[in-house]
């Protein structure tokens, strides 16, 4: 036996090792800096590391900041439903309407995304622009006696772009799901006569979950980090808490500031994380206490947190 | 009848929800050819001269070949690093695995600015330089984890009887890794690099954040955007898409079918 | 699958050489800190004890389109020092450098007078003397004086401008003659205002505080609190913020928004472009006016510093200033210059009649209390929203 099948540890070592260390490194000590930095000042342009929370008092006491942090996380979840809504009709289609060449399907709505993050806002602005493509249509054919200037620079043009940005990241995750739900499962259901909504819902949906809560999440997550939809389509109203955070470091000298605004949103992030885990928890609970009941969906009782049902 | 109203309602709403992916492309693909470099309502064709202006742009060619070196670089970091994490992942339980596999995808799933803030303090508070260097460090460190991730996928279908048995018959961990193990992961291997490259190449959050005098592409178009209007970006975008298009369809011919159906 | 991944590997080891190489310099054009002998940093203020021709570069700290070939090129060949820029993108950035070390990287920073004084209070310039520079004298008084402060020169202006009122003759039918015209409501989601202290200028312009141009930079709480609630008042009008002259530039060319407080660049852009825009020569311009030039990094080293001079001086004379010039668009500071300019080139700038294009504009100096002001400002963004 070679030396390294007899010390498990060395193996261990040899695989894990080099993440380990640059995990460490990059990915925990730049955490625990910022942590330092949040907890630092600024003076005459010098880092003073004296240990304060003044950085997180401003950020908790002055609505600039708790607004733009309601505001982000709304706008992502509004963001993440919406990618999702759309994404889940297109995959259903690619995967159980088209019969052949499905795979140049995906790749056509994948390289549509491909143009380029800052590009694809610049592309919706010139769209939604005042003397932009949609204005100069609608005039031209005139349903339109003058350019509109509502479709831009508000907090809807932010959520449009933003939704459009976060496609990639829902489409994909759903997409690949759905491609393992085994179409005779669905023509299982369909030989037992159920609807097409009944096939979709209770068969594919289930199944799908998992794709649609990665895909939720990852859209939710680009949502409230983006600073780039905000300042190029936004109004001052559609500042978010991301703009706030970069901008300690761009115009302000407040990098303790900045680096507080960072933990907080890594915090809020973490927590958002971790949600479909929780809800998962909560959902196998209540399901799996559903089927130890058995089959019959009308004898419930799944204990403390739904009402008895007597059975019939 | 019924049946063709509701295929038909089905092929206007796919065909909708197509016009939403595709509108920005498009229009960014048809201003690149704009007289004017103001992008309004009617668009003035038929120019290509923001196409010429962009290849003589020193700094959008320069950032084109940082981005392409990043991308590469960092990619490999990610596979050297990702590749036996993942097959540790794989092999081993130890105590606190699941929030080192956690710990490997944060960066990859927290927003890009916190990614580049935090190594940006690292940079401030000791005083160390911005350069092409920490923005292969921000995209390597996101990037390990798209390997682990499809190493763990291609691993958790794969018989690791297989190994045993080699080892069985006499070959040591090399051998074995590069006889048995290596030939089925080199596809996750290929595709998990493939699309850190296309993400490397489109990385504009964190990038901002860490980058130095040398800019990769993304924030060279940042840096036009803040400056003046040049539809030399439209053309630079509208090119990396169609290279984009093109690859694709090549890789489509040669084989990535399987990996569609899998 | 053809594709060889080891060929891949090569590919990017290969790449990764080239970047170490290549990419972990300071600066792309020329590693920084190659100065002969690197000082301690002690002054050597009346009389020059470098070897100019000792410092083998200098470096500078600079705006892009600040430091051009035709200004570079001629000085290396005349003075054998060869000038290597590197480039900021805000001041902010600059100063939060040189505090952090990179005094001992940069020779030269470009400094505006309205960072002087954090700069200062940073401790990384040190004092320049004027009597070392041969037509300081003849520069433009209103351009050199705001870089003295308690009796010392902190940097040497070599170019200046004006941040003017910019309009859409498609939005305003009558030129606006004060600030206060951007409360007009005929501007109603019209306007854009500076992510900037410059929101405080305009302001205070509009109460009419600026009549004491050194009150301006020492208002009181209570001041920028009428400041403030001033401002807030444009809310219906303001239709987004902008923070670069990109933002601006695209702004106007698209029709989005018609009037705002601009720069002269983004003017001459949409001229250019055939946009009908224009600035207006108002009577309460306020501290819209700057002024910036190069300053000596403490870390200086004597022979360097000696090399120094020699730029400022070639910078500011007549030849530099035009290299300068038609480079950036701003304007110079020698008034030798103009006879060097073409009929354009004295209109885009000012030169044909620089106290005019100055008008009652008050040079941006840094507020005694940047903390209230910096507390203001963000009060006024957040409460537009």
């Amino acid at each position: 036996m070679s030396a390294i099948r007899r010390h498990r540890w060395l193996q261990a070592l040899l695989l894990f090792g080099p993440a380990a260390i640059w995990a460490a490194a990059f990915i925990v000590f730049p955490v625990v800096e910022a942590v330092k930095m949040s907890l630092s000042q600024i003076e005459y342009y010098h880092l003073v590391h004296d240990w304060t929370l003044k950085n997180f008092e401003t950020f908790f006491s002055n609505p600039l900041y708790t607004d733009a942090l309601v505001r982000s996380a709304v706008r992502g979840l509004i963001v993440a439903a919406a990618a999702v809504a759309i994404s889940l009709p297109l995959a259903h289609f690619i995967s159980f309407r088209v019969k052949r060449h499905q795979f140049v399907w995906f790749a056509g709505v994948v390289v549509a995304l491909w143009l380029g993050y800052l590009l694809r806002i610049v592309g919706w602005r010139i769209l939604l622009g005042n003397d932009g493509v949609l204005n100069g249509l609608l005039t031209s054919v005139g349903i339109l006696s003058h350019p509109t200037r509502v479709l831009v620079f508000n907090p809807f043009a932010v959520i449009l772009v933003q939704t459009h940005l976060a496609m990639s990241f829902t489409f994909i995750p759903i997409f690949v799901v759905m491609q393992r739900v085994p179409h005779r499962l669905m023509q299982a259901a369909s030989d037992l006569g159920a609807p097409r909504w009944r096939q979709i819902l209770e068969v594919e949906l289930p199944l799908i979950a998992p794709g649609v809560a990665v895909g939720f999440t990852f859209a939710f997550v680009l949502s409230f980090g983006d600073y780039f939809a905000p300042q190029l389509v936004g109004d001052p109203g559609s500042v978010g808490i991301a703009n706030l955070a970069s901008s300690q470091f761009e115009h302000g000298l407040a990098w303790p500031l900045g680096a507080a605004i960072g933990v907080v949103m890594i915090v809020a992030v973490l927590a958002v994380l971790m949600l479909p885990a929780v809800l998962m928890w909560i959902y196998r609970r209540v399901i799996g206490i559903r089927s130890r009941r058995g089959a019959d969906p009308a004898q419930v009782n799944p204990g403390p947190l739904v009402e008895e049902v007597p059975a019939s | 009848m019924r049946a063709r109203l509701g295929s038909l309602g089905v092929g206007v709403g796919i065909g909708l929800i197509l016009l939403f992916l595709y509108i920005p492309a498009v229009i960014v693909a048809v201003y690149s050819l704009n007289k004017g470099a103001v992008m309004s309502w009617p668009p003035e064709l038929l120019s290509f001269h923001w196409y010429s202006k962009a290849f003589a742009n020193e700094a959008m060619m320069e950032g084109l070949k940082n981005s392409v070196i990043v991308a590469l670089v960092s990619v490999s970091i990610a596979v050297l690093l990702g590749v036996p994490a993942g097959l540790g992942v794989d092999r081993f339980q130890f105590f606190g695995k699941t929030a080192f596999q956690r710990l490997l995808m944060l960066p990859f799933l927290m927003p890009g600015l916190i990614s580049g803030l935090t190594l940006l303090t690292v940079i401030l508070d000791f005083q160390l330089e911005l350069s092409l260097m920490t923005v292969i460090i921000a995209h390597a460190t996101m990037l390990i984890a798209i390997v682990v991730i499809q190493m763990a996928v291609v691993l958790d279908r794969w018989d690791r009887s297989l190994e045993l048995a080699a080892q069985d018959l006499g070959a040591n961990e090399i051998r074995t890794f590069f006889y048995v193990t290596w030939p089925n992961i080199r596809a996750a291997i290929v595709g998990a690099s493939l699309l850190g490259i296309a993400i490397s190449l489109d990385e504009t959050a964190r990038t901002a954040f860490v980058v130095g005098e040398s800019d990769t592409l993304p924030i060279v178009v940042l840096s036009s955007l803040r400056r003046t209007l040049t539809p030399e970006i439209n053309a630079i975008g509208t090119l990396v898409l169609v290279i984009s298009l093109v690859g694709v369809i090549i890789w489509s011919k040669f084989g990535a079918a399987d990996l569609a159906r899998e | 699958m053809r594709l060889s991944l080891l060929g891949l590997v090569a590919a990017a080891l290969a790449a990764l050489l080239a970047a170490c190489g290549g990419g972990s310099g300071s600066s792309s054009s020329g590693d920084g800190g190659s100065n002969a002998a690197s000082g301690n940093g002690e002054t050597a203020n009346v009389s020059l004890e470098g070897n100019p021709k000792a410092c083998g570069s200098l470096n500078l700290y600079t705006w892009e389109g600040e430091a051009p070939e035709s200004l570079l090129k001629p000085f290396e060949a005349k003075y054998g020092v060869k000038v290597n820029p590197s480039y900021m993108t805000s001041s902010a950035e600059a100063i939060a450098k040189l505090a952090a070390g990179a005094t001992k990287q940069y020779d030269m920073v470009i400094a505006a007078a309205e960072i002087i004084l954090p700069m200062r209070q940073a401790g990384v310039i040190k004092p320049i003397d004027p009597a070392l520079i041969d037509e300081y004298e003849k520069l433009f008084s209103f351009a050199t004086e705001p870089m003295e402060e308690e009796g010392e020169l902190w940097a040497l202006a070599s170019d200046w401008g004006v941040n003017p009122f910019l309009y859409s003759t498609e939005v305003m039918s009558k030129e606006p003659t004060s600030w206060a015209d951007l409360w007009n409501p005929e501007l109603k989601g019209q306007v854009s205002l500076w992510e900037d202290v410059s929101l405080i200028w305009v302001g205070a312009s509009a109460l009419g505080m600026d009549k004491n141009p050194e009150e301006l930079f020492n208002l009181s709480q209570e001041q920028l609190d009428e400041i403030r609630d001033k401002m807030l008042e444009l809310k219906g009008n303001v239709r987004t913020m902008w923070s670069s002259g990109g933002d601006l530039i695209q702004l106007y060319a698209n029709k989005e928004v018609g009037a705002s407080m601009g720069w002269t660049y983004v003017l001459n852009e949409l001229k250019a472009k055939g946009a009908p825009v224009k600035e207006a020569h108002i009577k309460d311009m306020g501290a819209q006016a700057w002024t910036e030039g190069p300053a000596l990094s403490k870390d200086i080293s004597p022979d360097c510093e000696a090399a120094a001079y020699e730029f400022m001086n070639y910078l500011v004379s007549p030849k530099g200033q035009l290299a300068l010039s038609s480079s950036s668009g701003y304007t110079p500071v020698n008034p030798a210059t103009k006879p060097l300019m073409s009929k354009e080139e004295q209109e885009a700038t000012g030169m044909n009649d620089p106290k005019k294009f100055l008008g009652s504009a008050i040079v941006k100096k840094a507020p005694a209390d940047p903390e209230a002001y910096n507390q203001t400002m963000q009060e006024i963004i957040a409460g537009l929203s």
